[in-house]
């Protein structure tokens, strides 16, 4: 049998626990079933170690065998398809939309934020002083430089409290959250410590026009019309000072 | 980038996470260092941060699990893309990989899986080497497997598809000695006579490992990083480096991870072995 026959077989098996067939003849073992299963333990218990490590507040609030049933059901639906293993199960959050309580999703959204920002890339941040040189007649021109580290997340439910006390107190005994409609930043300092916040809208919706590469007057524009009582340059002055803004080019 | 420090051929330990704070900390006298290349994917933050830091104080190799050089369709252009920045950022004594498959298709295990060793997997693992080293601009070094099953359809046995591959492919073997151990007792082979020719040996590996009894009454030995050194290891690899002389030896350790110190103890032991046979050749020599 060739390579791929082969490899594409034992795949099967990995993930789907179909018997081999045309490799099975192939392959020399005490017993196949015993030293197949190492090779697929293995696997499995690979991907739900990283879904554990990445998902850290979603397993703390199911225990552990309910979080390793809600694993291994993902991992049948979706095998990993990256080399990366600290990038497996980024669509864990959707499988928790579509198969449990609104505020695990939320959690996970959390957890996912938390991975992300740490692999984000390094920045520099700028000053609100070095934006206050820029003259008055180039601020068609600025468009904003994000925090690569930033991570905004769009909740339903009130998770701020849980999860922050999860990750101070391995004791910590969950509650169910209240629903509520709430923002929550998370980002990465110089110290690559990181943290969440609360943002409100009027910041969220500045730092997504940023993302999309708007300018200065559009994100002017449209956060003081979308946003009511929203002031554009207070929020420029928190977001830079917060780091949540890093930069700005004049194109 | 970085200047290249070379690897000695003394005895270093494998670095990991627990021990990251300790080693910035104390920088013990450790000859050198290895990390698991895909550890050091990430853009920024902590993890690079602490790379820099130690890279610039200890000699280090970077050894990968993921490029798959054994998978039917072709090496991953993504993997190869990050493995290269990595490399290239920060200039690693040593690079190694695997004689396994790890992907097929698109879908990846995460795990080591065995090769026939016959020609098809001659053929391809030395296109693929050649593909990395040409696209790295550098050597890479290929280490033996731990295996639990082994396949007809194999020709050779696994020291001569190795000697066959370095030649052919111009790479370096990474000699892990603990799975030489592990794969001869579980398919029924004799350790002693896994010979990989000296000039390709360019690292050596050392690891515990754990033990499970099959259905069938027989013990299976699983390649699990979580123990000290078994004697029977230890006295494969003084065999080893009395036939082959000092080369880098490694302490592999990634499950149940202990205190550092036990890291350090063993790789005493190692260069032990190492240091007590160069006295003997010198001996020799002069004799």
């Amino acid at each position: 049998m060739s390579l791929k026959e082969l490899q594409k077989e034992f795949l099967n098996y990995i993930y789907c626990d179909e018997a081999l067939t045309t490799a099975s003849k192939d392959i020399i073992s005490p017993s196949l079933r015993e030293s197949m299963a190492i090779y697929r333990r293995h696997v499995w218990y690979t991907l739900i170690s990283t879904l554990e490590a990445h998902y850290i507040s979603v397993a703390h609030f199911l225990g552990k065998e309910d979080f390793v049933d809600l694993a291994e059901q993902y991992i049948a639906q979706n095998p990993s398809k990256t080399p990366d293993l600290e990038k497996y199960g980024f669509s864990f959050t959707g499988f928790l939309k579509e198969h449990s309580e609104g505020y695990l999703y939320d959690l996970a959204q959390l957890d996912l934020a938390y991975v992300k920002s740490a692999i984000s890339k390094d920045y520099t941040p700028t000053t609100i002083e070095e934006f206050k040189c820029i003259s008055p007649e180039n601020f068609e021109k600025i468009t904003f430089v994000e925090n690569p580290t930033n991570i905004i997340c769009k909740l339903s439910y009130d998770v701020f409290d849980i999860f922050t006390k999860i990750k101070l107190e391995n004791n910590y005994k969950v509650v169910i959250p209240e629903k509520n409609q709430n923002i929550i930043i998370v980002s990465r300092d110089l110290d690559n410590n990181i943290s969440h916040q609360n943002i409100s809208q009027g910041d969220a919706l500045f730092l997504y026009l940023c993302a999309e590469g708007k300018n200065f007057y559009n994100i002017y524009h449209e956060t003081e019309k979308s946003i009511p009582g929203f002031c554009f340059q207070k929020s420029l002055t928190k977001l830079i000072q917060s780091r949540y803004i890093v930069g700005f080019t004049i194109n | 980038m970085q200047s290249r420090k070379t690897i000695p051929a003394q005895a270093g330990i494998g670095l990991r996470s627990p021990h990251h704070e300790e080693i910035l900390q104390t920088s013990p006298n450790i000859p050198w260092l290895e990390v698991h290349t895909e550890n050091y994917f990430a853009e920024g933050g902590e993890t690079i941060s602490f790379l820099e830091k130690i890279s610039s104080r200890y000699p280090m190799s970077f050894h990968g699990v993921s490029l798959s050089l054994g998978s039917a369709d072709g090496l991953s252009k993504e993997y190869l893309k990050k493995l290269k920045q990595v490399v290239d950022r920060f200039n690693p004594g040593l690079v190694s990989e695997h004689l396994s498959w790890t992907s097929y298709n698109g879908i990846y295990t995460h795990d080591l899986l065995p090769l026939p060793y016959n020609k098809e997997s001659l053929d391809l693992l030395a296109n693929h080497i050649d593909e990395v080293q040409q696209y790295l601009g550098r050597h890479i070094s290929i280490e033996n497997p731990s295996t639990y099953l082994s396949f007809h359809s194999s020709i050779m046995p696994e020291d001569e598809f190795l000697n066959r591959l370095a030649y052919k492919a111009n790479c370096g073997i990474l000699l892990d000695v603990n799975n030489i151990y592990v794969s001869s007792a579980n398919n029924k082979l004799d350790p002693a006579k896994h010979l990989v020719e000296k000039d390709f040996i360019t690292e050596i590996h050392l690891a515990g490992h754990s033990n499970i009894k099959m259905s069938t009454g027989e013990n299976m030995i699983i390649d699990t990083h979580s123990d000290f050194v078994i004697p029977e290891v230890w006295d494969l690899y003084e065999r080893t480096i009395k036939r082959v002389g000092a080369k880098p030896t490694l302490i592999e350790w990634d499950e149940n991870i202990p205190e550092l110190e036990d890291l350090l103890s063993e790789s005493r032991k190692a260069q032990n072995i190492i240091e007590k046979n160069v006295t003997e050749r010198i001996t020799e020599r002069i004799s």
